[in-house]
C-alpha cells in the first residue's frame, strides 16, 4: 500500500503481507505498509493490535513467519539485528529503553556503537545536544536517576546517535508529558524535514499521532485496515470504530 | 588478666591463633573470592547456571600440570598454556552446550543447562581420568620462602595470590566500568532487550564474558594447584563455595565488591575453625547460604507462609469436622 | 542367570525408588532438588542407627528412617515455596552439604567409615544373605512403590503438582492452594527417598557416607531426567540404564573395572546432554506414561459431527438482560498506589448479574490492576471488594476463585505440558483426590470423582468447540484455540463471575467472532462477566454496560454510543488532535 504521491526510488521501507509473532503462533497476520525518505509515519491501534511485534519484526528481534520487508530496495530477513542496526535502523522499545545503572554519557555512548567513523559520532553527538540541552546537563548522571519524561528524551538520543535512516519508535509518548511529547515530535520533524530521516511511530495516542506525521496507518487484531493522511484522519468523524 | 579472661570464654588459645586464623581466611578468602567474580559475572550477564564453571576451574589447574610435568614446559609458559586451554573449553561450553540447550528451550532455559552443566562436569573429570590417570599431580616451581611474623606464618605464594586477586578484581572492574566492552557488558546485564536495540552483538558479549570468567577463575584454580595439588576432582568443592560468594554478594555488583565478600567468607570459615574442625567451619558457609535463602523470602514471604499455614489449619480443621467419615 | 548381573538388578532396583520419588518432586511438581541422597542419608542412618545401637527391629527402623527423612523434606519445603528456580537449587544444594557434613562429623555415626555391622534383614523368617535373597522383595518394594507413586502422580492432586510445575499463578486462579502441596510433596518424596536410603545401607552392608554424597544427587538427577520427567516407568528405565552401563561396560566391552566405570560416566555425561538436546522429555515422555497410555484406551473417542452448542458466527443476543438486575460484585473506592504511582485511585463500579460488563480506558488507566485487586493477586491500599455482599478484600487467590469468581489472563497461561482434557478438568473445584487424605483412605471416592471430572471438563470442552482435541497436548494448540481452552478451564472451576482479560487480542477476525459468540451465550446462562479490552469494536458487541477508566479511576459509564459523543473521553483515549 504505497503512498500514490511517493515513486519507487523514494521508498525506504516497504512491508508486504508480513505474519509474524512469537514461536509459531501469528499475532500479526497481515500487515502492509511503507515509509519513504524523510516521512514520518504512524501506526495506531488499540493495545494488543500487533504493534509491537511489527516492530520487533523489521528490526530483527523476531523473525517473520510470512510476507516480505524490504529496505532501501533489498530484502531484511536475511540480515541480523546488528545488521540491520549498523545500516541505519534504530529501535526505540516501549518500556525500559534506557540502560538505568549506566550513565547519560554512557547511554548515549552505547547508542553510537554501530557507528564506526568518529567525526560522524561527534556530529550526532552535537546534534543530540542541540535537539536536547537537557541530556547535556546530565551526562555523569545514572540514567535510572532521571525522571520518566527525561528517559524517554535519553531514549531518543540514544537512537539518534546511531545517524539512523529509519527510527522505530514503539509508544513514545507513552507516561510522558505533552510538553516533552511535543519537544521529542518536533525533534523528529526536524529530523525528516532537514536531514532526510524517517521514522515509525507506533501510538495509541491519536492526538500525538498526528501532530507530526504525514501518514497514519492504522492496525487491528494484526492487520493493516486503514491507510490515510493526517489531514483525512484529523477529518474523520470519530476514531471509535478503528479500535 | 581480663585477656587471659576474655581469651579462656572464647575459647581461644592466645591472639596468635586468631591472627593466623586471619591470615589464611583472608588468603583462603581472595581463591573464594576470585571464582566468585567470575561465576557472579557470567551468572549476571548470561543467566546461565554454570554449574561447569569447576570444570574450567579444573582444566586450567590440570592442563597447567600437564604442561609442566609431560610437556616439559617452565612455570610461567605451563600456567600460561593451563589459563589458555581452559579458556578456549569454557567457550566451547557455551557455544556447544548452553547455547543450544537454551535456544531450544526458550522461557524453560535453566533446568537443561543446569542439568547439561553437571553433564560437562561428569565427562570433564572422567576424561581427564581417563588420560593422565587419578594420580594428584604437583604445580612445582613457585619459590618457596616462608614469611613468619610473630609466630603467625605464611609463604611468598600466599602473598601473591592476595596481591594477584585484588589487581585481577580491581582490573576486572576497571574494565567493566571505564572500558567501551564494560560498558557493552554492563548494558547486557542490566538490559538485554535495549542491548539489542543499540545493536550489541549479545552472543558476542557472552563468549567474551565466559572467556573472562573463565579466565579469573582459572587463575585462583593455579593457585590451588601451585598451593595443594592438582587432581581430577579439584573443582567440585570450589564450586560450591562459589555460588555461595556470588549469591551472597549478588550478580550485578563489581567483581572487587565480591571478591571482598569471598574474603569475608574465607574470614568467617577459617575463624570458625578457631572452635569447631574443618568440617564442620565449612557448615557454617553453607549455613549461611541457608539462612540467606529462607530469609530471602522476606516479610512478603512471611505473609504467603502464614496464608499457607492458616490453609493447613484449614485442612486439620476440615478432617476434624467431618471426623474422618 | 550369573550373580554378577543379579547384583546390578538389585542396585537398578533400589536406585528406581530414588529416581521415582525424585521424578514426583521434580518431574511432575517442577522443583529442582539437589539434595536427594542427603534424604536417602537420613533415612539409611537413622534405620541403621536404630538397628546396630537400639536393636530396634529393622522393618521399626525403616518407618523411623522415612519418618525422620519426610520430616526433615517437610522443613525444607518451607523456605522453598517462595523460592524461584535458581534458589531451590541453591536452597537443596546446601542442604545436602550440610547434611552430608553433619553426618561424618559425628562419632556415634562412624564419621568416614559410616556404620558398619548392620544386622541381617530377614522377611518371613528368610534371610536376605545373597543378592538371589533380596531380588524378589526388591521387586515388590518396586511394584509397591510404583503402584503409590503412580496413584499420587496421575491423582487430581498429581494434576495439581504438575499445573504448578508448568504455571503456579494459574493452578492458583483456578483455586487451588499450592502451598499446601509444595509441602505435602516435598515431605512424601523425601520419606520415600529415606526408605531408598536404607535399602543402600542394608543391601551394602554398611551405611557409609560415600553411599549418600553429592555425585549420587546427581545421578539420580540424571536417571530422572535422562529416563523421562512425569514418567515413573521412565525414571526406573533410567536407573536401569544408569546403573547398568557400568556392568555393560566392564562385562559387554571387555573393558578393566577401571577403565569402565570411566568410560560409564562418560557416557552418562555424554548420554544426558545427548538427551536435553535432542529429546528433552526424555527417553519416555510424559504422556506415554503407563496409565495415561491405559487412559487413552479406556477413553471412549467423543462422537463425530456433533454440532457445537455454540453457533459460529457473530451471535446477537436475543434480548438485553434485565436492568434490574443484582450487583454480585461490589467494588467501593479502592486504593492501590506502587511507590507514589496512584495506580487505582478510589474505585468504584458494580458488575450486574448477567450483564456482560466493558471496562476500557487509555492505557496505563490501571485495568489490569484491578482484576488483581479483584482476583487477590494484589491486596487493595484501601477500600473494598464484595462478592455476593461478603467482603473478599484481601483474601488469597485461590479462595476467590473457589467462591466463584475466577479469571482469564492477556497471556492465556494454559498448562503447556498437559493435555486440553486434562487442563479443563484440573479446574473443577472440590475433586476427591486433591489431598492425600482422601487418596489413601477412601481411593474408591477418587475414582469415581475423576469419572465425574471427566464428564464435566468434556462437557466445557465442546461447549467451546475443543471436544475432538482433548487428547492432544495444550501447548501444541495455536494460540486462537488456547484462548479457547483457558475460556472452558475457568467454565470448569464452575464460578459464575468470569473477568476476562483481553479476551480477543492476538487472534484473528474469524476466532474473535467465535469469542465473541460463546461470551455472548454465557451471559445469556446467567454467568456475570467483565471484560477489559482495547479492540473497541469486541466492547461494543459485547458489552452491556461499560465503565471507561482513566487514571486509576471510572470516569464514565453507560453505553457506548452515549460514551462515543462525550468530548473528554474522546480526548481522554486517543488524546487532543
Amino acid at each position: 500500500m504505497a503512498s500514490p504521491e511517493m515513486n519507487g526510488a523514494d521508498v525506504l521501507l516497504e512491508v508486504d503481507s508480513l505474519q509474524a509473532g512469537y514461536g509459531r503462533s501469528a499475532v500479526v497476520f497481515d500487515v502492509s505498509f511503507s515509509v519513504g525518505r524523510g516521512e514520518i509515519v504512524t501506526v495506531l491501534g488499540h493495545n494488543g493490535a500487533g504493534k509491537t511485534t511489527t516492530l520487533k519484526t523489521i528490526f530483527g528481534l523476531l523473525r517473520p513467519l510470512a510476507g516480505s520487508m524490504r529496505y532501501d530496495g533489498s530484502d531484511l530477513a536475511s540480515t541480523t539485528y546488528t545488521e540491520r542496526a549498523r545500516s541505519g535502523i534504530s529501535f526505540t522499545p516501549a518500556e525500559k529503553f534506557v540502560f538505568p545503572d549506566l550513565s547519560v554519557a554512557a547511554n548515549l555512548r552505547l547508542g553510537a556503537l554501530g557507528v564506526a567513523d568518529k567525526g560522524r559520532r561527534d556530529h550526532q553527538e552535537r546534534l543530540v545536544h542541540d535537539l536536547f540541552p537537557i541530556l547535556g546537563e546530565r551526562l555523569g548522571q545514572a540514567a535510572g536517576t532521571l525522571s520518566g519524561g527525561q528517559q524517554r528524551i535519553l531514549s531518543i538520543g540514544i537512537a539518534l546517535m546511531s545517524d539512523p535512516r529509519l527510527l522505530l519508535l514503539d509508544e513514545p509518548s507513552l507516561g510522558v508529558s505533552p510538553v516533552i511529547t511535543q519537544e521529542i515530535l518536533s525533534a523528529l520533524r526536524r529530523m525528516a524535514d532537514e536531514e532526510g530521516r524517517s521514522a515509525i511511530l507506533v501510538e495509541q495516542n491519536v492526538g500525538y499521532a498526528l501532530r507530526e506525521a504525514q501518514r497514519v496507518y492504522v492496525m487491528r487484531s494484526g492487520r493493516t485496515i486503514l491507510e490515510a493522511t493526517a489531514e483525512e484522519m484529523r477529518d474523520r468523524e470519530h476514531w471509535w470504530d478503528l479500535f | 588478666m581480663t585477656h587471659q579472661l576474655l581469651a579462656t570464654i572464647l575459647g581461644i588459645d592466645s591472639v596468635r591463633q586468631v591472627v593466623q586464623a586471619i591470615v589464611s581466611g583472608v588468603v583462603t578468602g581472595a581463591g573464594y573470592g576470585l571464582i566468585g567474580a567470575a561465576l557472579a559475572l557470567i551468572l549476571g550477564v548470561t543467566g546461565r547456571f554454570h554449574f561447569a564453571i569447576g570444570s574450567t576451574y579444573m582444566v586450567t589447574a590440570y592442563l597447567a600440570a600437564v604442561a609442566a610435568d609431560i610437556w616439559g614446559l617452565p612455570l610461567i609458559p605451563a600456567l600460561l598454556v593451563g589459563l589458555a586451554i581452559g579458556t578456549v573449553f569454557g567457550l566451547l561450553i557455551e557455544a556447544l552446550v548452553y547455547h543450544p540447550l537454551a535456544s531450544r528451550a526458550g522461557e524453560g532455559a535453566l533446568l537443561p543447562v543446569f542439568v547439561g552443566s553437571l553433564g560437562i562436569v561428569i565427562i570433564t573429570e572422567n576424561v581427564v581420568r581417563l588420560i593422565w590417570g587419578n594420580d594428584t599431580r604437583n604445580l612445582g616451581g613457585f619459590p618457596q620462602h616462608t614469611y613468619n611474623i610473630g609466630n603467625v606464618t605464611f609463604t611468598l605464594l600466599d602473598v601473591t595470590l592476595v596481591v594477584v586477586a585484588i589487581v585481577v578484581l580491581g582490573g576486572l572492574s576497571l574494565i567493566l566500568a571505564r572500558t567501551i566492552l564494560g560498558e557493552q557488558i554492563r548494558a547486557v546485564r542490566g538490559n538485554p532487550l535495549m542491548a539489542q536495540a543499540v545493536g550489541v552483538n549479545v552472543r558476542r558479549i557472552f563468549y567474551v564474558v565466559f572467556a573472562l570468567g573463565s579466565i579469573v577463575a582459572g587463575i585462583a584454580a593455579l593457585f590451588a594447584g601451585m598451593k595443594f595439588a592438582v587432581e581430577p576432582a579439584m573443582g567440585n568443592e570450589p564450586v560450591f563455595y562459589a555460588f555461595v560468594v556470588a549469591f551472597v554478594a549478588g550478580t550485578r555488583r563489581s567483581p572487587i565488591f565480591v571478591g571482598l565478600v569471598g574474603i569475608g567468607i574465607g574470614l568467617l570459615e577459617s575463624i570458625s575453625t578457631i572452635w569447631v574442625s574443618e568440617n564442620v567451619s565449612a557448615l557454617t558457609v553453607f549455613g549461611l547460604l541457608f539462612v540467606a535463602l529462607a530469609v530471602r523470602s522476606g516479610p512478603a514471604g512471611l505473609k504467603q507462609l502464614s496464608g499457607a499455614l492458616s490453609s493447613v489449619n484449614r485442612q486439620v480443621g476440615r478432617v476434624q469436622r467431618t471426623g474422618g467419615s | 542367570m550369573p550373580v554378577f548381573w543379579i547384583d546390578v538388578i538389585n542396585q537398578v532396583l533400589i536406585f528406581a525408588v530414588l529416581a521415582m520419588s525424585l521424578n514426583l518432586l521434580l518431574g511432575y511438581a517442577g522443583q529442582v532438588s539437589v539434595a536427594h541422597a542427603a534424604f536417602a542419608a537420613i533415612g539409611g542412618y537413622a534405620a541403621s542407627y536404630l538397628a546396630i545401637k537400639n536393636g530396634v527391629s529393622v522393618p521399626l527402623g525403616f518407618l523411623i528412617g522415612m519418618a525422620g527423612a519426610g520430616l526433615v523434606g517437610l522443613l525444607i519445603s518451607l523456605p522453598a515455596l517462595l523460592l524461584a528456580e535458581e534458589y531451590v537449587i541453591l536452597l537443596t544444594l546446601s542442604v545436602q552439604t550440610i547434611v552430608l557434613v553433619v553426618i561424618t562429623s559425628i562419632g556415634a555415626l562412624g564419621g568416614l567409615y559410616g556404620l558398619t555391622g548392620l544386622p541381617v534383614v530377614t522377611i518371613f523368617g528368610k534371610e536376605l544373605l545373597r543378592p538371589e535373597d533380596w531380588l524378589w522383595p526388591l521387586v515388590i518394594v518396586n511394584l509397591i512403590v510404583f503402584g503409590i507413586l503412580s496413584w499420587v502422580g496421575e491423582s487430581p492432586f498429581g494434576r495439581i503438582l504438575r499445573g504448578i510445575r508448568d504455571d503456579q499463578l494459574a493452578t492458583q486462579s483456578l483455586g487451588k492452594d499450592v502451598w499446601v502441596k509444595k509441602v505435602i510433596v516435598f515431605g512424601l518424596t523425601s520419606a520415600v527417598a529415606g526408605l531408598g536410603g536404607a535399602l543402600l545401607a542394608y543391601y551394602n552392608g554398611v551405611s557409609s557416607p560415600g553411599l549418600y554424597e553429592f555425585s549420587q544427587s546427581i545421578l539420580i538427577v540424571t536417571m530422572v531426567v535422562v529416563g523421562g520427567r512425569g514418567n515413573l516407568l521412565g525414571s526406573v528405565l533410567g536407573a536401569a540404564v544408569v546403573i547398568g552401563a557400568g556392568p555393560f561396560f566392564q562385562k559387554v566391552i571387555d573393558l578393566s573395572p577401571e577403565t569402565s566405570s570411566l568410560w560409564r560416566l562418560i557416557a552418562f555425561g555424554v548420554l544426558l546432554i545427548g538427551v536435553l538436546a535432542l529429546r528433552p522429555e526424555g527417553l519416555l515422555p510424559e504422556q506415554a506414561s503407563l496409565p495415561a497410555l491405559l487412559r487413552r484406551l479406556r477413553r471412549r473417542p467423543p462422537v463425530a459431527g456433533t454440532p457445537p452448542l455454540v453457533p459460529a458466527g457473530g451471535a446477537t443476543a436475543a434480548q438485553p438482560p434485565p436492568a434490574d438486575a443484582p450487583a454480585i460484585v461490589n467494588v467501593e473506592d479502592v486504593r492501590k498506589s506502587f511507590g507514589g504511582i496512584h495506580a487505582v485511585d478510589g474505585l468504584s463500579f458494580e458488575l450486574k448479574q448477567g450483564h456482560v460488563t466493558g471496562l476500557i480506558g487509555p492505557n496505563g488507566a490501571g485495568k489490569t490492576t484491578v482484576f488483581n485487586l479483584l482476583t487477590g493477586a494484589l491486596t487493595p491500599d484501601d477500600g473494598k471488594v464484595e462478592l455476593r455482599d461478603q467482603d473478599i478484600t484481601g483474601w488469597p487467590i485461590d479462595r476467590v476463585a473457589r467462591s466463584g469468581m475466577v479469571r482469564s489472563f492477556q497471556d492465556v497461561r494454559i498448562f503447556p505440558n498437559l493435555t486440553v482434557l486434562d487442563n479443563v478438568r484440573m479446574a473443577v473445584p472440590g475433586q476427591r483426590g486433591e489431598n492425600l487424605r482422601d487418596l489413601f483412605l477412601m481411593p474408591w471416592a477418587v475414582v469415581g470423582g475423576q469419572r465425574k471430572a471427566i464428564a464435566a471438563g468434556r462437557e466445557k470442552l465442546e461447549y467451546v468447540g475443543l471436544a475432538e482435541k482433548e487428547g492432544v497436548l495444550a501447548g501444541s494448540l495455536p494460540f486462537g484455540e488456547q484462548k479457547l481452552l483457558a475460556l472452558a478451564r475457568i467454565l470448569a472451576a464452575e464460578a459464575d463471575v468470569l473477568l476476562l482479560d483481553e479476551p480477543a487480542s492476538g487472534i484473528d477476525a474469524e476466532w474473535v467472532d467465535r469469542m465473541v459468540a460463546i461470551i455472548r451465550n454465557l451471559s445469556r446462562e446467567g454467568m456475570t462477566v467483565c471484560i477489559v479490552e482495547h479492540n473497541l469494536h469486541v466492547v461494543e458487541r459485547l458489552a452491556d454496560h461499560i465503565y471507561f477508566m482513566d487514571g486509576g479511576k471510572i470516569v464514565a459509564a453507560g453505553p457506548m454510543e452515549a460514551l462515543v459523543k462525550e468530548e473528554h473521553l474522546v480526548e481522554a483515549y486517543f488524546g487532543q488532535p
